[in-house]
């Protein structure tokens, strides 16, 4: 372009000697404009290559004194280049040249002081070999190619140029560079002489319009300026000037790499495109900016720095002159770079100092470093936050790099910002600026709890009251909190809750205050998003039936993002005094401490499978209130593990109603026998002091069956109300090994109890339970099953080694019905007895279905004072009977019995009484009703005597009867019948003896 | 001297009942004994005037059962073993526990398709009607 300028410049120079010499041959020689005209044209053609007319040339002196004047009209100069837009480089209404008169005469010497051209066109080409339309003066005859054929002339001492009204076209192939000027007006004073230039410029022009394009022809930098109006003093030549510029644009375009900077807002603006007041010097290609005052639209900018064309260099530095009201500017901002803005509402006051270092290329520009200071902003961005968010001040320091890779970053040293109730200041660092924002940031604030809750997705169930002090160091993206994934920014601080309430699904919690330190990601709870260490004096969580309330909790927890996905969470919580309440049943705590995760499924119902916890849980001193007891459960310590397979209870130290027992073991299938897909299987060890079984059978009765089933099979079964079977828990399978100490059960003191007791899917089990009771060892076998209320079934096994007979009739009062006479006797005996019948609701026995036998034996035992057996006595004449003591005695005693429904069979025993032997028999009816025979063996008349006893047991009838077991106990006299008789007594025996331990 | 003649006057009745018995029961086992066969037995029976059934299986099981008492012939707990020995019908009843054996022992004093007798050795019958 320089060299273009400079060609042109050359030629136009060469144009004016050219009219200098013309106005000379006038002076002297012809002064007439006909003349003149002649010989100017005829002179065109020596110097000039191209076609010239020149319609009239004439001298004046009024419009240029003091200086003669030369004035040509109607000059036209075709050169026809191919690729040129127009043949005609130049059409010029009018040009007059000023000479100095008085040099002219007195010294001989041409000077112009005056150049003034009216009405021009100028077409200037240079095609891409750079040869130029405008080359138009013929070399030199002789062969020099110095360079004084280019230079102006010495002579010319320009003190005046003027042109009015010139259209321009300059293209410039060869550089891609091509200028369009529309009714230029341009008005120079000063001197020109030896290429110094001391002028002052006034231009102004309808429209400028400028095209760079690059080496493809694509268009790189477009502009159009319409009305701009330059006021330009310098001072120097063309490689180095002094200046002063003012420079108007009343509106335009500029158009660079394809992005429109001035937008359609800045264009419709009223105001002034750009107005500019600079200082500057021209040196080496570079512009140099001082004190420059720039203002676009309303906007004023102090402007200091360098600039450099082709390519465009700046090294400016910027300054509004006063705080600048954000939301119109940036309404000036190109579309290019304001996509981060859609959607969004800013505004404020901003004051700023910047500088733009850099080159201008297609893919770079300049870095921008901006310091800006902000006051009474407002944001409003709803996809990020719903709420307005107004008072913003800020000093934040910034970086732009608009180019194409370029990265822009800021440094926040104060920023805040209050929405609502929230008043929130941050500080640190953005990077990403006009990308993807990546913040670095201290935020420190309160907020109102409720203030979040539009950030939060409708489809998470979450309510929130309560307000937080907020201090946190926080490294986030901005798409991630658009996207809400928490999970990926980087967050430590602290936040102090005051009047909490939040409900998260069922689950609500009131605190006071809490101060939750937060840290994401978790370091502590490895896998989780974030680590919250939660410290209070109270806390109150509480779901439909359930609730709880910590005195002085510590908890801490590991938490998924719960935004995204269904809150998972691993937490450790410590607590003091703490009260809870689960349906019914309330439970309270003097120390809780609970170390675990839970995995929350909202789909579910029952609370295990909802969430899904493993804990590991230590209590202490705690207490449960259930209304399936009187009393309350007291748990001295209660630890135990819990995941969804397995249950362990490493100790359990309870106390329930009158009874106390140590608990551990394990339970397993829990969550999978909540589904019905599994059994519940366990298998404990209980030891205790003290347990009332009647009241822990009371309690776990019906446990595992559905509340409402059992009520329809208690209709269906026409169980009366008053009565409470206990139902064996269905669906388990737990083994409970019993050490119990003392124990009461169906009313009677039982000690050292050892066994195992199994529940399995609806029955119950004894198995070989070992105790003491009045002294006498024990060992029981039990079933039990309760397949309906009205319907259950019993079955013992029961073995009572060395008791005392009227102790056994206490405990055992059926014992009495089984065998009448058995009260007759005092002593010590042995006890067999095994039982079963079905019950009805009130555990009374279904005749139809008792089966049973026992066997009694025993020695030395004592015949009680009894009416009836002194009856039976006096009817056998029995004389000697007694010993000394009056007591009757008897050597040994054992009986079978069975028992079928009502009927109870005694099968034939033998009584040895003194000297006498007896032998009876016989069956009895549970209403009292007996056939009982008795028949004296032995005594000392050898007589065979029977007797028959018949009727109410009350009031028997007895009588002699006939003689039956005289051989029973002879061996080598005993027949068929009494051979099946022993059979069936050993079979008796033998079946029950066969578990005694 | 009344009293040492009352006790006299008793022996001697005593004694006197005393062979009258002796004499009843050397008289006492003169009751025709029968043969059963074991499919005689087989198959339901019920208890005269009562909802007491007997079940005689071929494989020499049974069950008994009382559904006045809401048991069901499923439910029942009585199950048995049963022969049959000429006229000697005997069940033995198993408990549950598997460690109790209840003989009873009856004496089948007629039988035919439709009814069947027993008595026990007290004497006390039982009649049961075949289902």
């Amino acid at each position: 372009m320089k060299k273009g300028w400079k060609i042109a410049l050359i030629s136009l120079g060469s144009l004016l000697g050219l009219v200098v010499i013309t106005v000379v041959v006038v002076l002297w020689l012809v002064f007439t404009p006909s003349q003149l005209t002649k010989i100017v044209n005829s002179l065109s053609g020596k110097f000039l290559t191209c076609e010239t007319y020149f319609e009239r040339v004439d001298l004046t002196l009024l419009s240029t004194f003091p200086d003669a004047g030369l004035k040509v009209e109607n000059v036209y100069l075709v050169n026809p280049v191919e690729g040129a837009p127009s043949d005609t480089l130049a059409r010029i209404g009018s040009v007059t040249v000023g000479l100095d008169l008085k040099a002219f005469l007195k010294e001989n010497r041409v000077e112009v002081h005056q150049v003034i051209v009216d009405d021009a066109l100028a077409n200037v080409y240079i095609a891409p070999d750079g040869k130029g339309n405008f080359d138009i003066v013929k070399p030199s005859d002789k062969n020099d190619t110095s360079e004084s054929d280019t230079k102006l002339p010495e002579q010319i001492d320009l003190k005046k140029i003027k042109i009015k009204h010139l259209n321009a076209h300059f293209k410039d192939e060869k550089d891609g560079l091509e200028v369009k000027l529309s009714d230029f007006d341009l008005a120079l004073k000063g001197t020109m002489k030896d290429e110094m230039v001391d002028a002052l410029l006034n231009v102004d022009s309808r429209e400028i319009a400028f095209v760079m394009t690059d080496s493809t022809g694509k268009q790189s930098m477009t502009a159009m300026l319409k009305n701009p109006s330059i006021r330009l003093k310098g001072k120097g030549n063309m490689d180095d000037m002094e200046g002063k510029l003012n420079l108007t644009v009343e509106s335009g375009r500029f158009n660079s790499g394809g992005t429109e900077m001035i937008n359609e807002q800045l264009q419709a603006s009223k105001r002034d495109l750009l107005v500019a007041c600079i200082e500057f010097g021209y040196r080496n290609s570079k512009i140099e900016i001082r004190n420059g005052d720039l203002k676009v639209d309303d906007y004023a900018l102090t402007v200091d720095g360098k600039m450099k064309m082709k390519p465009m260099e700046v090294d400016v530095k910027l300054q509004t002159d006063d705080a600048w009201q954000v939301a119109p500017l940036l309404a000036f901002v190109p579309d290019k770079f304001m996509s981060w803005k859609k959607g969004m509402d800013v505004d404020g006051k901003v004051k700023l100092e910047a500088t733009a270092v850099g080159t201008l290329t297609d893919s770079t520009m300049p870095l921008i470093d901006a310091h800006v200071l902000m006051a009474d902003g407002r944001f409003y961005y709803p996809k990020a936050l719903p709420y307005k968010v107004n008072k913003i001040n800020g000093d934040v320091t910034a970086r732009l790099d608009l180019g194409r890779n370029g990265r822009s970053r800021a440094s926040i040293k104060k920023l805040s910002a209050a929405t609502r109730d929230t008043r929130l200041s941050v500080s640190g660092e953005v990077d990403d600026l006009l990308g993807d924002m990546l913040v670095d940031a201290r935020i420190k604030g309160t907020l109102p709890l409720a203030d979040l809750k539009p950030m939060i997705p409708d489809t998470m169930p979450v309510a929130m009251e309560g307000n937080a002090d907020v201090e946190l160091q926080a490294k986030l993206k901005v798409s991630q909190l658009k996207q809400r994934a928490f999970d990926k920014i980087v967050a430590d601080g602290m936040l102090k809750l005051n009047q909490l309430d939040v409900i998260y699904d069922s689950i609500h919690a009131a605190a006071p205050s809490l101060d939750i330190a937060l840290r994401i990601p978790a370091v502590e709870h490895k896998g989780q998003m974030a680590d919250a260490h939660i410290t209070g004096s109270h806390l109150a969580v509480d779901m439909p039936g359930k609730n709880a309330t910590l005195e002085n909790p510590n908890i801490k927890v590991g938490v998924n993002n719960m935004l995204q996905q269904q809150l998972a969470a691993d937490f450790d919580v410590k607590a003091g005094e703490t009260e809870a309440n689960l349906d019914s049943t309330m439970a309270s705590f003097g120390a809780l401490a609970i170390k675990g995760s839970m995995r929350m499924d909202s789909t579910q119902q029952n609370v295990l499978k909802k969430f899904n916890p493993t804990v590991d849980i230590d209590m202490h001193s705690a207490v449960f209130y259930t209304p399936m007891l009187p009393d309350a459960v007291r748990m001295s310590q209660f630890a135990f593990e819990y995941n969804p397979k397995n249950c362990e209870i490493k100790t359990a130290e309870v106390k329930i109603g009158h009874s106390d027992f140590q608990l551990y073991g394990t339970v397993d299938n829990l969550e999978d026998w909540l589904d019905h897909r599994a059994m519940l299987t366990g298998d404990l060890n209980f030891t205790s002091s003290y347990t009332d079984v009647d009241q822990l059978m009371a309690m776990f009765s019906g446990m595992g069956s559905d509340a409402d089933s059992l009520e329809q099979m208690r209709k269906e079964d026409k169980v009366p109300d008053e009565a409470n079977p206990f139902i064996v828990p269905k669906d388990v399978d737990i083994t409970l090994h019993t050490h119990i100490r003392r124990s009461i059960a169906f009313g009677n003191d039982l000690n050292d109890v050892a066994g195992a007791l199994t529940v399995k899917d609806g029955v119950a089990i004894l198995d070989q339970i070992g105790f003491v009771c009045k002294a006498a060892t024990m060992q029981l076998t039990a079933y039990y099953k309760s397949p309906r209320p009205n319907n259950l079934f019993a079955a013992i096994d029961f073995h009572l080694l060395d008791i005392q007979i009227d102790e056994l009739l206490a405990m055992i009062p059926c014992v009495d019905t089984l065998v009448p006479m058995l009260k007759a006797f005092n002593g010590n005996a042995n006890f067999h007895l095994a039982g079963e019948s079905f019950l009805d609701a009130r555990y009374q026995p279904k005749m139809s279905t008792l089966l049973g036998s026992a066997a009694i034996s025993g020695k030395d035992l004592v015949v009680m004072d009894n009416s009836s057996i002194a009856q039976v006595a006096k009817l056998m004449q029995f004389k000697s009977w007694k010993d000394k003591d009056d007591k009757i005695k008897i050597d040994s005693l054992s009986v079978e019995m069975t028992c079928l429904r009502k009927e109870i069979e005694v099968f034939p025993f033998v009584l040895n009484v003194g000297k006498y032997q007896l032998c009876a028999s016989g069956k009895h009816t549970l209403d009292n009703v007996c056939n009982y025979h008795i028949e004296l063996l032995k005594n000392p008349l050898l007589a065979k005597v029977g007797v028959d006893i018949k009727g109410p047991l009350s009031k028997p009838k007895i009588s002699l009867g006939e003689v039956r077991y005289a051989d029973l106990y002879k061996p080598s006299k005993q027949g068929v019948v009494e051979k099946r008789t022993l059979e069936l007594k050993n079979m008796i025996r033998k079946a029950l003896e066969a578990n005694v331990r | 001297m009344q009293v040492v003649q009352g006790m006299r006057a008793k022996g001697i009745a005593f004694f006197v009942i005393l062979f009258f018995l002796l004499l009843a029961t050397s008289c006492n086992d003169e009751r025709v004994h029968i043969t059963v066969e074991p499919y005689q037995i087989e198959g339901l029976w019920q208890k005269i005037g009562t909802q007491e059934f007997w079940r005689y299986r071929v494989d020499g099981t049974g069950v008994t059962w009382d559904e006045s008492e809401d048991v069901s012939e499923e439910e029942s707990n009585l199950t048995y073993e049963w022969t049959i020995n000429g006229d000697e019908l005997t069940h033995v009843f198993h408990g549950s526990l598997g460690n109790q054996a209840v003989p009873k022992v009856y004496t089948v004093t007629s039988i035919s398709s439709s009814q069947m007798e027993w008595e026990d050795i007290y004497g006390q019958t039982y009649v049961l009607l075949k289902k």
